[in-house]
């Protein structure tokens, strides 16, 4: 991961433990559909199989958190720290609002997966803005 | 927080990336500061003091 065009031993760290997940969640997700469409496991063998692609997710999200603890850069992981909180933002925003709009007005609830795509959309633009703002010049 | 950090760094000679390696620092690191869009942390602001020769006080001023 490079923050700002900069890449840390914390952020290449991070890269490696994502890396090792993304795999590891397209392998479980196939091997859970495919389970349920061959297998059609129901009650509580359904659930568990469901939750099994959750847990590289979940490992993608506290490969972040360790990426916080990590970065020795305090400028870098400022950065980090507001897209963050611009994706966390963004998610619990959106959420909120369909709440309310299905609670009241009877709306469809978001399609699954819009917290998680939204949260890295918004991280990623955060990002992107912030490096625009600090642009370094190459002659400095 | 306006700060002389710049103005230090190019009497020395030294680039952005020359400071931001002593400082063990991202170059963006340093760049944020000279410009002013980050204050350092205090640990920051001494290693700065350290490597400039210079008190704290005098190299970064407050702004208000």
């Amino acid at each position: 991961m490079s923050v700002c065009g900069a890449t840390t031993p914390a952020s290449t760290r991070y890269q490696r433990r994502v890396l090792v997940t993304m795999p590891l969640y397209l392998a479980v997700t196939l091997g859970a559909v495919t389970i349920v469409k061959h297998a059609h496991p129901h009650g509580w063998l359904l659930y568990a199989i469901a939750l099994v692609p959750a847990l590289p997710l979940l490992a993608m999200m506290g490969a972040l958190g360790m990426y916080l603890q990590e970065e020795k850069d305090e400028y870098i992981r400022l950065i980090t720290m507001r897209s963050l909180l611009a994706g966390t933002a963004a998610v619990l925003a959106v959420l909120v609002v369909n709440d309310v709009l299905r609670s009241i007005s009877g709306a469809a609830a978001l399609p699954a997966f819009t917290g998680w795509v939204l949260f890295f959309v918004v991280y990623g633009v955060a990002q992107a803005a912030q490096t625009m703002s600090n642009r370094v010049r190459d002659d400095a | 927080m306006r700060n002389r950090i710049r103005e230090l760094r190019v009497e020395r000679g030294w680039s952005q990336a020359d400071l931001a390696e002593k400082l063990e620092v991202s170059r963006q690191s340093v760049n944020a500061i000279e410009t002013g869009k980050f204050d350092p942390s205090l640990p920051l602001a001494f290693k700065l003091s350290r490597l400039f020769g210079r008190k704290i006080d005098s190299m970064f001023q407050d702004g208000e």
